[in-house]
């Protein structure tokens, strides 16, 4: 289960980054761009939590 | 650092870390990954624009500047902290005595307010895009109004209790949100680029020195060169590497060369993080050439929407609430009866009255640079007892061997060393970008100097026996 839940947290992040990079060259709406970021955000905080160990600071 | 209980003794505040507690280098990548990419990043990279810097000033200046941060902290800072291996306090305490050491932390108390105030300020003006609230401009002093005020006292106000109640729970939602917020500073850069009529690469250079860096100062301020640039990136952290903040950290490591992973910190946090914040007011300026006011919350929800508004809130809440606590635990080291709730709680206040009054963000530049000042010396010192003091035949760690509760010639060292750079920037107008290193010399010399003066040859020479 949890490779499954890192792989979608890091989609999630890959797919921010290449949505604001296809925007940059006018492949995308800024509009669309920023539904895609919060789309990612959400998947990121929603999922990473199941499976980032609590680290000491 | 402060406390003595039994939980802290395990955290090896009070003693040398053994070999077995040493972490690798993937801990110390991570961790400077994390700390530096915070919300006051927002604010940095737009003032190097407001200050007028060129492209080619600003993006070899942070080359150059936070290349010699990551050997400062490599050459400097690391091999001190593997030799002892302990924390900044305890070797303060060991040269200087506890009444040095609560010196030090009321002035660092003090000044993590400033800073903590900075981070609550960036995260109410993400609050405060949705509410619609009236911004200040670029050079007010004081509150818009009500609505950003209210919205700052109280962002301000539910960090401090967040801090107060202890930091693990929110320490856990930074360490998860770490990567992300990388990405999406990443991501400004990126959304940035169409906005500002950069298409390819060929258009970067030109578009940069045009629009995005043209190198005129807004009305009022200095205008920054490659030496300001350099400088600032380099010393921008100062209080961590020459002021040795992080022999804490660094205690930790197996050897010294993982000083380098600092660079983790310093390239994907300064380097890239202040080059996108940057680009984030070029595009609020291209849009209306009027609107020069430093709001994160507005910047970065005019290129990334909601998810720029969530980095700014979560940016500035994650930095925010450690340097809340340290502060409560720095002012309850004045007292140790004082309990720590409450003294956080009043650190918090005051950090949100202070966060009240925008000038001081736009001024943040100037207070990072005072903060790294104002406790570089005690790097100095550090650095004098640990190379030289031996050599010239006196004794390091003096108040310990002494068994002194407080040791003059520290403290005298680092106040003359201050006061020399008060000299040097009121009477020749030096900037105070640039007296974080003389400061840092000269209170070296003087501590070297008041120890040859100082210390008691009878002490010596028993101990040396």
């Amino acid at each position: 289960m949890k490779p499954l839940l890192m792989t979608l947290s890091f989609l999630a992040l890959a797919a921010s980054l290449v949505s604001s990079i296809i925007c940059a060259n006018k492949g995308l709406s800024a509009e669309t761009n920023k539904m895609i970021l919060l789309t990612g955000t959400i998947i990121w905080f929603g999922v990473t939590p199941f499976w980032m160990r609590r680290k000491k600071n | 650092m402060i406390h003595q209980s039994p939980a802290q003794i395990e955290e090896f505040e009070r003693e040398r870390v053994p070999d077995r507690a040493t972490r690798g280098l993937k801990s110390f990548l991570g961790m400077f990954a994390g700390e530096h990419v915070a919300g006051t990043e927002l604010l940095i990279g737009p003032l190097f624009v407001v200050h007028g810097v060129s492209a080619f000033d600003l993006l070899v200046g942070l080359l150059v500047g936070n290349l010699l941060a990551v050997f400062t902290w490599t050459y400097v800072t690391a091999p001190i902290a593997v030799k002892h291996r302990f924390t900044l306090y305890f070797q303060l305490e060991k040269i200087g005595g506890r009444s040095l050491v609560k010196i030090y932390n009321l002035a660092n108390g003090v000044l993590w307010c400033c800073v903590a105030a900075a981070m609550i300020y960036v995260s109410a003006t993400a609050i405060a895009v949705p509410l619609h609230c009236k911004m200040p401009a670029l050079n007010d002093w004081m509150p818009p109004g009500p609505g950003l005020s209210t919205t700052v006292f109280l962002t301000g106000l539910l960090f401090t209790f967040v801090a107060a109640r202890g930091y693990e729970a929110l320490a856990h939602f930074a360490n998860i949100a770490s990567p992300w917020m990388v990405v999406i500073f990443a991501v400004f850069g990126f959304s940035a680029l169409p906005e500002l009529g950069i298409h390819s690469i060929a258009d970067f250079w030109s578009v940069a020195n045009q629009s995005i860096w043209p190198g005129h100062p807004a009305i009022g301020r200095v205008q920054f060169t490659f030496w300001h640039v350099m400088f600032f990136s380099w010393f921008g952290n100062m209080a961590w590497h020459w002021g040795m903040g992080d022999l804490s950290i660094f205690r930790y490591a197996k050897k010294y060369t993982y000083g380098f992973a600092s660079g983790a910190g310093m390239f994907f946090g300064h380097y890239m993080a202040w080059i996108c914040a940057g680009l984030l007011y070029a595009v609020q300026v291209s849009r209306n050439g009027a609107d020069t006011a430093i709001t994160p919350g507005a910047l970065a929800s005019g290129v990334a929407g909601w998810a720029g508004i969530i980095l700014v809130l979560v940016a500035g809440w994650t930095t925010a609430n450690p340097i809340l606590y340290r502060a409560g635990l720095a002012f309850q080291s004045l007292h140790s009866k004082w309990p720590r709730f409450h003294v956080t709680i009043a650190a918090g206040v005051l950090a949100s009255v202070v966060a009240i009054f925008p000038g001081l963000c736009s001024k943040f530049l100037e207070i990072a640079a005072l903060y790294g000042l104002a406790l570089c010396p005690m790097g100095a010192i550090i650095f004098v007892d640990h190379y030289f003091m031996r050599k010239a035949k006196m004794l390091d760690f003096y108040a310990e061997r002494a068994g002194l509760n407080a040791w003059w010639p520290p403290v005298a060292a680092w106040l003359l060393a201050l006061v020399a750079c008060v000299a040097l920037n009121f009477g020749f107008g030096i900037q105070i970008f640039f007296l974080g290193l003389p400061g840092w010399i000269m209170a070296g010399i003087f501590y070297y100097i008041m120890s040859r003066y100082a210390q008691d040859r009878n002490i010596i020479t028993s101990i040396k026996l």
